[in-house]
């Protein structure tokens, strides 16, 4: 997507969406961890050319698992990651995961895929409820590696043609075990001015 | 040593110590040009496999960075440029990998993003020295210009793999 | 009076193994699990259960769909949705194809149960 058309009152809606949208996904984590109590920050919403997405999430040569999914509602769609660095993973994996289990096999491979289909399907009933469509989604993809080669290839494997994305990003803390997650929602070209269309904006 | 970073879609070429890094390839491929003579590196990190596929796009300026039909003739005349002789030219392919564990059917694009680079590289008469491709991890390439050396890394393997130019090949 | 037995129809195995062992803990036999929807039609056809836990979000046949075809050939299954996915419409569609209740996930365990002996009372 061009940045042409953003306007700063478009990122305001966006980040509020964002905002809700991910307050409903870090209500349905608190659910998962007894209530433990999760922080959101501000959203980010940012232009990037297509060479700084893979930095989108920090330092592209860390390890993150990042559970990629993809919103649609007709012609419209939504990528969205959840991506959580190692010692987030590490540490979710442990509460959720019953004694005796390997964390990183096939079991706790396949709680964080639950955990992404979870948080993104919340994040979608906000979303549904604000803008009044219905998003359905594909299964979850799970990876567990460098950021910025699971972000390039987010790209790769959806054949984004676009030289720059509109990113939208939260992050969450989960303040009792100091580690954080994101969100981060990569809607198509086009997809952005039909959901600002949906929510008035001019 | 001077050390350059090539992006997604993006492409460099550096000239007697430099060093060219490209980090995170998963179902990207990068393709690393060496010329031994003149001590000319190249790299490229190609998102996509065949530019004309997706040419229907219009709406944004043609990178030829981006795909592997395009890519590698363009690091070429940069390197020719920098006076680099396409005759001596040996290529390195590393990337085009499947790094999200999802069901789907057909080839994945790291699969065809691999073929296509082989394929271009064969087109143009450029022997491939290694290749490090496929599976299902991430990679970082690097090719330092003064020696030739390309070293690929990943997260899941902890070994280096360390190819050098043997002397001769390709050189004119 | 024997075991009810449940079809549990999910496409991660992590939530299958957490129904599994909440149904298992509340006195119902799980005797089949599917990973999409025609794994859940195929199933329902050959274990004939009283009941059904059914996800939306699966590869191959989502869940509503399946939900209708298992209705078609049963006009009284029981089947319970178990989603992430609780938007309005799905809900309703979910309903519409014959689900006799609809659990958001995250769920506490007591809802699972709880929507399994509302609809076989019912």
């Amino acid at each position: 997507m061009r940045d042409a058309g953003i306007t700063e009152q478009h990122k305001d809606i966006l980040a509020e969406l964002a905002n809700i949208g991910t307050g409903n996904a870090a209500t349905a984590l608190s659910q998962m961890l007894d209530h433990e109590k999760i922080l959101l920050e501000v959203p980010e919403v940012n232009i990037s050319p297509l060479q700084h997405v893979p930095e989108s999430l920090g330092d592209p040569g860390q390890k993150i698992a990042a559970i990629m999914m993809e919103a649609a509602c007709d012609e419209l769609e939504l990528t969205i990651l959840l991506a959580l660095p190692l010692p987030a993973t590490l540490s979710l994996i442990d509460q959720l995961l019953p004694e005796g289990l390997e964390p990183l096999g096939e079991m706790g491979r396949s709680l964080l895929m639950e955990l992404g289909n979870i948080l993104t399907g919340s994040y979608l009933n906000a979303l549904s409820d604000m803008t009044g469509l219905t998003f359905t989604l594909s299964p979850p993809g799970l990876g567990l590696d460098m950021a910025g080669a699971l972000l390039g290839s987010v790209i790769a494997d959806k054949a984004m043609l676009e030289d720059s994305f509109i990113l939208i990003k939260t992050t969450m803390h989960i303040l009792s075990r100091e580690v954080e997650g994101n969100l981060l929602l990569l809607p198509s070209a086009g997809s952005l001015h039909k959901i600002l269309a949906r929510l008035g904006a001019q | 040593m001077e050390t350059t970073y090539v992006y997604i879609a993006d492409l460099a070429v550096s000239q007697n110590e430099g060093l060219l890094v490209t980090i995170g390839l998963g179902s990207c491929v990068g393709v690393a040009l060496y010329d031994a003579k003149r001590k000319i590196a190249g790299l490229v990190h190609i998102l996509l496999n065949d530019s004309k596929q997706y040419l229907r796009d219009r709406s944004n300026q043609f990178n030829p960075a981006k795909f592997a039909d395009t890519a590698i003739p363009e690091l070429i005349k940069a390197m020719e440029e920098r006076g680099a002789s396409r005759g001596a030219l040996v290529a390195h392919l590393a990337g085009g990998s499947q790094l999200f564990d999802y069901k789907f059917d057909g080839v994945g694009i790291g699969q065809k993003n691999i073929e296509a680079a082989r394929a271009k590289l064969k087109e143009l008469g450029i022997a491939i020295l290694s290749e490090d491709t496929g599976g299902d991890y991430g990679r970082t390439m690097k090719i330092n210009a003064g020696s030739g050396e390309v070293i690929i890394s990943s997260l899941s393997r902890e070994k280096k793999l360390t190819f050098i130019n043997p002397r001769g090949v390709g050189s004119d | 009076m024997g075991k009810k037995t449940v079809l549990v129809v999910d496409d991660t195995a992590f939530m299958r193994m957490t129904l599994k062992n909440i149904l298992e803990k509340n006195g119902y036999s799980v005797i089949g699990e599917g990973e999409d929807g025609l794994q859940a039609i195929e199933l329902y056809k050959e274990l004939n259960p009283s009941l059904v836990t059914m996800d939306i979000t699966m590869p191959n046949l989502d869940g509503i769909k399946a939900i209708e075809e298992i209705i078609k050939h049963d006009a009284g299954a029981v089947i319970i949705v178990v989603s992430a996915m609780g938007q309005k419409a799905l809900v309703i569609d979910a309903l519409n194809a014959g689900a006799k209740d609809f659990v958001v996930k995250p769920f506490q365990p007591e809802r699972i149960t709880e929507a399994l002996q509302k609809v076989s009372r019912g």
